[in-house]
């Protein structure tokens, strides 16, 4: 008996190259009278990269932070490493975190702390022993990563919009976080620190970590990106390999694609402006399919790896004091 | 209509609670703050600074200016009633329980109530709170908590500030009016002062000081989206540090006298 129960298990495990790294499950997410997320279920595996895109609108950041859980859910539940990450203590979650970065869209740099204690306050939170010379050691290497050149003494107020997101970049990171969220990587980029973005993404995949970013340029879809979630209207339209979502075939998917990269690029002026060729080229399908891998983006893999993340992290000492 | 009111006064109590409820996870935060780094103790001395220090040239000549008022206005009345002796009793009972703490919280409430307000409110609209989330750094008790502390003890020293100054600006001016010699005013002042005067005087700068953080950090996080609620805020942020403060300093000197 138990030997059949544990061959259903084995079954229904996904491969390791498969587990999620984080999941949404029936989440919703409600501002005042809108629903900005609806009742949304999506996996993201991991050590791979996925690229949330969408029109205007259609709930992608809330769904990057809903899956970070920095915005709180109403409904539903999201898993880190199949930890829910509502069970965590607050020692443990605010431990968990520094498994995880995130790209604000903005920027978000603190504006009353200078660029260098933007980058030295996450490691003496999650470091109190660590030394200065180690500080700023971390902070100077993290700069020179994203190749910064300014002063890090001054205040964020006193960058451009692009050299503000590289800071926020290098923040973001400065912990080799295991999972990163990205919301528009690349906008407000020129084509130096693009192209240097793009390559700093690219080692971090190399590297195993999963990232997870919103983004509607084409071309950092295409190269960077192993998987896509469409989203529309607070709710996961499909998901799937890109190439597999970049060339379906449904009328609808075709539809989404187009407005979230024209859709955005209006929002977005900086952004290299480059549509999806595959998809270009099969609009002209008429059979308006429902995307197959619908039932994809509802499945609730199981792991094989429960709460060892959140608890190494949150049991080493290294929790906030 | 009806039901009109009855919405609005839903909202209020949800909102009251939502206020006790912050109140709580405040408080709840205070030990996570007292054990933590380095960091967060720059932002309590900053706060120190900003509404203990910068304030002072403001609290001086205010307190000395009201000591003087009540000197000229003492020296005038009392001779007539044949109570001059209570000049020390007016002063300790005006200047030390009640002006110098409500007017210390006034002076507070202008000037730091807004600014920290204004300035949540701000990091709430650029994601700078959502920063700090996703860092994991608890934005109570990296924000709120220093702030509560830093502005409670700044109330304090600037009502101490306020006695001295009042009561120095007293003297110098009772010196134009009715010279007295210092030592006999001195000794007129500590024969006047009871340890309930002091305790009072205390206490409501104790009160006032976490009043006026929680209300202006309340109001500065409960800034949603746009840059435009925040001096929306900012505006009931004084407002409501002003009517909670004289709210309490009606209570407390209430039971003082009990």
């Amino acid at each position: 008996m138990s030997q059949q129960v544990s061959s259903a298990e084995t079954a229904t495990t996904p491969p390791y190259w498969e587990e999620p790294a984080v999941e949404l499950s029936s989440v919703s997410v409600v501002f005042g009278h809108t629903t900005a997320l609806r009742d949304v279920s999506v996996s993201f595996l991991k050590g791979k990269t996925t690229a949330v895109i969408g029109p205007a609108g259609s709930g992608k950041s809330t769904l990057l932070r809903a899956a970070a859980g920095i915005i709180p859910i109403d409904a539903g539940e999201v898993r880190h490493f199949s930890s829910p990450i509502d069970s965590l203590n607050r020692r443990e979650a605010a431990a968990h975190k520094r498994l995880i970065g995130f790209v604000f869209q903005d920027a978000a740099l603190w504006q009353n702390m200078s660029i260098r204690r933007n980058l030295a306050l996450p490691l003496e939170f999650h470091y109190p022993n660590i030394s200065q010379a180690d500080v700023d050691a971390k902070t100077d290497e993290a700069l020179r990563r994203v190749r910064f050149r300014g002063n890090p003494d001054l205040r964020p107020a006193t960058l451009s919009a692009g050299q503000a997101k590289l800071v926020a970049f290098a923040r973001a990171t400065i912990l080799d976080p295991e999972i990163l969220f990205l919301d528009e990587p690349t906008t407000f980029l020129d084509e130096n620190a693009y192209r240097n973005v793009v390559e700093l993404l690219e080692v971090m995949r190399r590297n195993g970590r999963t990232l997870i970013m919103v983004t509607h340029n084409s071309e950092v879809t295409h190269r960077i990106a192993d998987r896509i979630v469409l989203v529309d209207e607070g709710t996961v339209e499909s998901t799937g390999r890109t190439r597999q979502i970049l060339e379906a075939s449904d009328e609808r998917t075709q539809q989404l694609l187009h407005a979230a990269v024209f859709s955005e690029l209006e929002d977005a002026p900086d952004a290299p402006a480059e549509g999806f060729s595959q998809a270009d080229d099969a609009t002209t399908d008429q059979n308006p399919v429902r995307p197959a891998s619908r039932s994809e983006s509802s499945q609730q893999a199981s792991c094989s790896t429960p709460e060892h993340l959140p608890k190494e992290a949150a049991n080493d000492g290294g929790g906030p004091r | 209509m009806v039901s009109g009111i009855g919405r609005a006064v839903n909202e209020r109590i949800s909102n009251l609670l939502y206020a006790l409820g912050f109140a709580v996870e405040v408080f709840r935060a205070i030990p996570e703050y007292l054990s933590s780094g380095r960091t967060r103790a720059r932002i309590l001395v900053a706060q120190v600074l900003f509404t203990g220090v910068e304030a002072l040239a403001v609290v001086a000549a205010l307190s000395a200016a009201i000591g003087a008022v009540i000197i000229i206005q003492g020296f005038n009345l009392l001779p007539a009633l044949g109570q001059e002796q209570l000049i020390f009793v007016i002063l300790i009972a005006v200047i030390t329980r009640e002006f110098g703490p409500i007017l210390t919280a006034f002076i507070v409430v202008a000037r730091s109530g807004t600014a920290i307000t204004t300035e949540l409110g701000h990091n709430v609209v650029s994601h700078e709170i959502e920063a700090y989330l996703a860092t994991g750094i608890n934005p109570i008790s990296f924000l709120v908590v220093p702030r509560l502390l830093g502005v409670t003890i700044s109330v304090v020293l600037l009502n101490i500030y306020f006695n001295v100054f009042g009561l120095l600006g007293s003297y110098a001016v009772s010196q134009f009016v009715s010279p007295i010699a210092f030592d006999v005013y001195v000794y007129g002042l500590f024969d006047a002062v009871t340890l309930t005067d002091l305790f009072t005087s205390v206490t409501k700068s104790l009160v006032f000081g976490v009043i006026i953080a929680l209300v202006a950090t309340y109001h500065g996080f409960a800034v949603a989206r746009a840059a435009t609620e925040i001096p929306q805020r900012a505006i009931r942020s004084v407002g409501h540090g002003v009517v909670l403060c004289i709210l309490a300093n009606t209570v407390i000197t209430l039971v003082s006298y009990l």
